[in-house]
């Protein structure tokens, strides 16, 4: 394997590692350190550019390896080389198919495991949503309600009380 | 390429294609749709057995191919001096290569995809946890508001009789006087008449 693609193979193996740790079922204690652990990083312009200039990069290698096997086809198709041997090209065709899937599950992968990184996120959140405490407003109306009934029912004793008195009073009278 | 690996393609796209749709930013309703055919799919044993039998077909694929792909490929030929690299180990070890990429990812999505189901099933849980708990707070607030005016309602009716107990307090307090007043002159009229009768 020439460097070019040792380099997308080592990209590769990262990225696998990453969305396995990012999608086990890992309970949110340990879940949330990891995610920002690892996310940590890629929040660096610097590195964000570089992953950018990378992924172009193998890009225009997955561009390049599509190419190459449909040229190789037509060759083997067409045989408008005899001279070649057909082990050679068929040779040079499996190369090419190889760095094509090398280049396109890269790819595919750096998508999904951003694309993952965004569903662990959306969880974490969600589940910080739910388990935020309800405000106690409630509770408190429910007192004051309550209170106003009990002094209600006071005044009303006051009243008739003084009502009574007042009757008295004015029968004494 | 083969039958064999025209189907092995078909199946790595069509996972890439699932794990794509899966991992998209989709609404609550479709993550729903999705997960709810996954869990119906699943249910059958059928489906199973046939997910288990592809694991172990593309594993023996696997385990072939890595096997073949470090073959070394030094060709040791009578006529070969500097024992080039064989152009047929070569096409065979790339060949083989390829294949590992293709069972080796195979293998890999197949547990992938159930992973990323399962975060996909928290999400649409928590979803509807947090929907349902709106719902609730909604009907709380209403309550709430009706509550408020209720309180409002006795807030009145109680300055109203605040209003009613202090009026009935004065009068009282105004009969109690009266009611002292009146009897203070019979008090000196008693005392008259008592005297009037030691007088006697």
């Amino acid at each position: 394997m020439s460097l070019y693609y040792s380099l997308i193979f080592a990209i590769l193996v990262f990225e696998v590692v990453l969305f396995a740790i990012l999608a086990l079922p890992i309970p949110t204690k340990y879940r949330k350190p990891i995610t920002l652990v690892l996310i940590k990083p890629f929040q660096n312009s610097t590195i964000q550019i570089s992953i950018k200039c990378i992924l172009g990069f193998i890009a225009l290698l997955f561009v390049d390896a599509i190419n190459k096997v449909y040229n190789i086809n037509l060759e083997l198709n067409s045989e408008l080389n005899p001279n070649s041997e057909k082990i050679e090209i068929l040779s040079r065709k499996f190369l090419q198919q190889r760095n094509l899937y090398l280049t396109g599950i890269t790819l595919f992968l750096t998508f999904v495991v951003m694309r993952t990184f965004g569903l662990v996120h959306e969880l974490l959140r969600l589940k910080e949503i739910y388990r935020s405490d309800e405000p106690k407003k409630q509770i408190n109306v429910k007192l004051t309600k309550d209170e106003l009934l009990k002094e209600m029912e006071l005044k009303d004793k006051e009243i008739k009380r003084l009502k009574e008195k007042a009757a008295s009073l004015s029968n004494e009278l | 390429m083969s039958l064999y690996f025209t189907l092995l393609f078909a199946l790595l796209t069509t996972q890439m294609a699932i794990l794509f749709v899966l991992v998209l930013p989709l609404p609550n309703k479709m993550r729903k749709m999705c997960y709810n055919m996954w869990e119906i799919a699943s249910m059958k044993q059928e489906f199973k057995v046939i997910i288990v039998m592809l694991n172990i077909l593309v594993g023996l694929l696997f385990v072939d191919s890595w096997k073949r792909a470090h073959v070394p490929i030094r060709h040791k030929g009578v006529n070969d001096l500097d024992s080039t690299l064989s152009m047929q180990g070569l096409a065979s070890r790339a060949y083989n290569q390829r294949n590992v990429y293709i069972s080796g990812f195979i293998l890999y999505f197949m547990a992938g995809i159930p992973t990323v189901l399962s975060i996909v099933r928290r999400l649409i849980k928590y979803q509807d946890l947090i929907n349902e708990k709106t719902k609730k707070g909604s009907s709380k607030e209403a309550a709430l508001v009706s509550d408020d005016k209720e309180i409002a309602k006795l807030q009145e009716e109680l300055r109203k009789k605040d209003v009613s107990l202090e009026g009935l307090k004065k009068q009282i307090e105004n009969l109690e006087n009266f009611y002292d007043e009146s009897n203070k002159p019979k008090a000196v009229t008693n005392e008259e008449i008592k005297q009037s009768k030691r007088n006697q």
